[in-house]
């Protein structure tokens, strides 16, 4: 056969299957996007025709409203602690050589690897043991999700700023010191601007994965204090409809868009 | 032991490391660590019914565990979800990173942003995107009615086959990047030496790729089988009520129940199978490349 | 009877042509480079006789059979990459088996081959190292021996020699001439080096954005060059522009009146002259009598070489001209002769610089 058509056959072959599978991963988000504009609120295929309304029914429905602005506070309180305590944390891990110090990466990192329904049980326990003992109230409150958010946003800033921090030929700060300047002044004016995109990546993949998040924080919510996505959940046990497919849709444009301003400052393919 | 290696002359305080490191440290004790023990110490307590929870020692909640037929068929088809979904997000995933490693394209980065981007957007809302493909009155079952395949709607949702396919989509990506970054690392000029050598695509994949991969292979299915034995949301919304996975049960426990001791020894039993499995694919896995 | 044949070869990225029309026979036990400029088609050339690259049009022959169409694992080369691509999960004896695995050798006949291979390249004892336990030499010699145990009908060379240092590139670049030579293995060699290509081709190809500029020994590229491009690759040359006014005679822009031996070949009107800076000498206003070419001038710089002197010479036409001098007896510093013959000359210093015609070659201007 001839060679240069079983090439041909063979990259066509490849390129169909990675088409199917973005197709395949694509399309709970495509779909869910197209049916917040469904006109007939009982989904069917295909639709009477295309209103905005149910972005108007998403606001009446107090529930999406407070469970948005719960997890914007969350996630934004999150994001800041976190990447705070993991960059000083990063710093240290990669700049110094001290006693327990592979330790304390692995530490730092491991919440990635606890079960999110386990860590957020325990965690649960926690904090009414506290308020039992203490009677400090933090289940259902904003500080016991912060707290317990900062768990999510630590190890994405350990993970991606250490990675960037690596990555900074080292000659290049002794070079500063060496035209005179200081070791803040060369921090300030050298390091730090090399270490912006694994700052601005860790503090994008900590927000988003602060917000998005479902597992940990399940039985840490209560009436009335409760995250957007915990808020969809509970919505879509009961029902699917156009109201919650705007819900979800508003969140997926709010994440897209966060995605591309950030793309706009740092490649965000050359992070991941 | 020195604190400060090659660090410049003119001194520096030694105690700048555990400063910088100590918050972040602490923190994640106190959130995690302590939190876990206390929770490991609760599984060894005693549920009496009425009296909620009695300070014991004892190995009961574990052994009701693996007595009772109910939980080890929700553990079991825990296991069964969780390798049905690597196995295939492994072989659907493999050639797509492939392609993003290889690949020259401009779209390459579009590439894998797109593939980033459902993750980013979370299991629930994908997972009410499968709820509304997959329902009767769903995508899927309109096509094949509109093109007069079937009368009848089909029964998707609500299926273990809904619950496998939502799962599968959410783990894809972290597979995709998983794989994409080792074979990145591969260079390409070992597989032209193996075509120099005579071998055919197929066998360069299989001798040279395949093996060099590894690394990747193991950590994405690593960390796909977590996620899958973990996974919340799409079981519970894609599998309906009479489909129980070992997270959704665990929620039951705490929530519904209020029984701590046993909830707690089902977080234990669930951490546990996971880590033990993932040590044996690993084990069998490395032992097939050393071959 | 010729092992390689490329005919009329190309290979167009887009609008862009890498290689553009190369036609070249490499004959059987020949040793042939290609060298040129980075970007200038040769790895590309030899990619495609790999099979890597599929030939935009023209032809490749390897021995009697036309391989332009045949995929990389059908064509029975052995190629050594510039990285050496061993397979890192294998070890030296796995990867040097690896080739006649794929042929289907018989396992019995596999061990002796590749203990064969490894002996030929010093490495037999290594056979169950792994590649990254190796230091460079060593990688190397293994691509050697994987790359010759299959016999293959063309050996490919990429830059074999760039990853080691120089004085291992000597030592290595001696052991593949003489295996080469022993086995009698048709080779192509690509380098950018043009020391590495003179001393270790039989004929070196000169290529330049994608197009074969000359081919020929190392003394016919050095001696006779085809063009400007060639004369200022290989070695050093100073070059003079003007037009022929006579048979024989070349004016410069700035008014010299050069001598050269003309063969009639050359091109007639503008043109350039080249110069070798070995074949020209300095010497001491007003000595080393009459002759053809000779012409007044300043040092305008000196370098030391140790075998040699490289003298920058300003002549009083405004040519400039750099002459090589060898260093054949012991050299006087500043203060012993300045300016005598063994003395080394003095910036400022007056000269004669003078060659005879026949270091004198008329090519064409350059595109």
């Amino acid at each position: 056969m001839n060679v240069y058509l079983a090439r041909h056959w063979r990259r066509w072959t490849l390129r169909a299957v990675v088409l199917l599978v973005y197709l395949f991963i694509l399309t709970p988000v495509i779909f869910i996007g197209w049916i917040s504009f469904f006109s007939n609120e009982i989904i069917s295929f295909p639709p009477d025709g295309y209103t905005l309304r149910w972005f108007g029914n998403v606001w009446e429905q107090r529930v999406f409203a407070r469970g948005f602005a719960m997890s914007l506070q969350v996630a934004f309180l999150a994001m800041l602690i976190g990447v705070t305590l993991g960059t000083l944390a990063s710093i240290a891990l990669v700049r110094y050589r001290f006693p327990g110090r592979e330790t304390i990466n692995m530490l730092l990192l491991s919440p990635l690897i606890v079960p999110g329904i386990v860590a957020g049980t325990a965690l649960y326990i926690f904090f009414i043991e506290i308020d039992n003992y203490m009677e400090w109230r933090l289940q259902a409150t904003l500080e016991g999700l912060v707290m317990a958010h900062v768990m999510l946003t630590i190890p994405w800033t350990v993970r991606l700023v250490t990675a960037s921090l690596v990555g900074i030929d080292r000659s290049i700060e002794d070079a500063a010191m060496n035209l005179g300047a200081n070791r803040w002044t060369t921090f300030r004016r050298v390091t730090f601007p090399m270490m912006r995109a694994g700052l601005v990546a860790a503090a994008l993949f900590s927000f988003i994965t602060s917000f998005e998040n479902l597992e940990l924080t399940l039985l840490l919510v209560g009436p009335g204090r409760t995250t957007l996505p915990i808020a969809i959940l509970q919505y879509l046990e009961f029902k699917v409809d156009p109201t919650i497919a705007a819900v979800s849709f508003i969140q997926i444009v709010l994440i897209g868009a966060l995605m591309l301003i950030t793309d706009r400052f740092v490649k965000l393919s050359r992070v991941v | 032991m020195s604190v400060v290696m090659e660090e410049a002359a003119g001194g520096r305080r030694r105690s700048v490391a555990p400063m910088l490191v100590g918050p972040a440290t602490i923190l994640v004790v106190l959130v995690l660590v302590v939190p876990m023990a206390i929770l490991f110490r609760y599984s060894l307590n005693q549920f009496i019914p009425g009296q909620f929870m009695v300070e014991a020692v004892t190995v009961e909640n574990y052994v009701k565990f693996f007595t009772d037929s109910y939980y080890l068929n929700v553990l079991w088809t825990t296991v069964q979800v969780a390798v049905a979904c690597t196995v295939i997000s492994l072989t659907l995933a493999f050639p797509v990173a492939y392609v993003l490693a290889r690949t020259t394209s401009r779209y390459k980065s579009l590439l894998v942003i797109l593939a980033v981007f459902p993750l980013m957007v979370g299991n629930v809302v994908r997972a009410a995107g499968w709820m509304v493909v997959l329902g009767n009155d769903g995508v899927v079952n309109s096509i094949l009615r509109g093109i007069g395949l079937t009368a009848e709607p089909i029964k998707l949702l609500y299926t273990p086959t809904a619950v496998v396919i939502g799962i599968i989509a959410v783990v894809l990506p972290y597979m995709i990047l998983t794989l994409q970054s080792v074979l990145e690392g591969i260079d390409y000029s070992v597989e032209e030496a193996a075509l120099n050598l005579g071998a055919s695509p197929s066998k360069t994949f299989f001798r040279i790729v395949f093996p060099l991969a590894m690394p990747g292979v193991l950590a994405g299915t690593v960390l796909v089988f977590i996620l899958c034995m973990n996974a919340y949301a799409t079981p519970v919304l894609l599998g309906g009520p009479q489909f129980k996975m070992m997270a959704p049960a665990l929620y039951d426990q705490i929530a519904r129940s209020t029984n701590w001791p046993f909830g707690a020894a089902l977080a234990f039993v669930l951490m546990t199978t996971t880590l033990t499995l993932t040590i044996l694919s690993t084990v069998f896995l490395q032992r097939r490349i050393r071959r | 009877m010729s092992q390689v044949s490329l005919r009329n070869l190309a290979k167009r990225f887009g609008s862009v042509a890498a290689v553009d029309d190369v036609t070249l026979d490499v004959r059987e036990g020949e040793l042939v480079a290609l060298l040129g400029p980075s970007g200038c088609g040769k790895t590309t050339t030899l990619r495609m006789i790999a099979g890597f690259i599929a030939a935009s049009s023209g032809q490749i022959l390897i021995g009697d059979q036309d391989v332009t169409n045949l995929p990389p694992y059908r064509r029975n080369t052995g190629m050594v990459f510039q990285g050496y691509a061993l397979f890192p999960h294998m070890t030296v004896f796995q990867n040097v088996a690896f080739g006649l695995e794929m042929r289907k050798v018989p396992r019995a006949d596999i061990a002796p081959r590749v203990a064969e291979a490894l002996r030929l390249v010093q490495l037999g004892h290594l056979g169950e190292r792994m590649p990254k336990q190796l230091s460079g030499g060593q990688q190397q010699r293994v691509a050697l021996a994987r790359a010759l145990v299959i016999r293959p009908e063309v050996f490919l060379l990429d830059e074999p020699l760039s990853n080691l240092d120089a004085k291992l590139r000597l030592s290595v670049r001696i052991e593949i001439r003489q295996l080469q030579q022993a086995l009698g293995l048709t080779t192509v060699f690509v380098t950018h080096d043009q020391e590495e290509a003179l001393t270790l081709a039989d004929r070196l190809v000169v290529m330049s954005q994608g197009k074969v500029q000359q081919i020929g020994t190392p003394t016919e590229l050095y001696e006779r060059p085809a063009n400007h491009f060639v004369a200022d690759f290989i070695g050093r040359s100073n070059f003079l522009e003007g037009t022929v006014s006579a048979p024989g005679h070349f004016r410069t822009q700035r008014g010299l009146d050069v001598a050269f031996a003309d063969s009639g070949a050359g091109p007639r009107g503008q043109g350039v002259l080249a110069i070798r800076p070995e074949k020209a000498t300095v010497m001491p206003a007003g000595t080393g009598g009459e002759g053809p070419n000779r012409f007044p001038g300043r040092v305008a710089f000196v370098t030391y070489l140790g075998a040699s002197t490289e003298i920058r010479v300003q002549l009083d036409s405004g040519d400039e001209l750099t002459v090589t001098r060898p260093n054949a007896q012991p050299v006087g510093d500043f203060a012993g002769d300045p300016g005598g013959a063994l003395g080394m000359p003095v910036v400022g210093q007056p000269v004669t610089v003078a060659w005879p015609p026949a270091a004198a070659l008329l090519l064409a201007q350059p595109g």
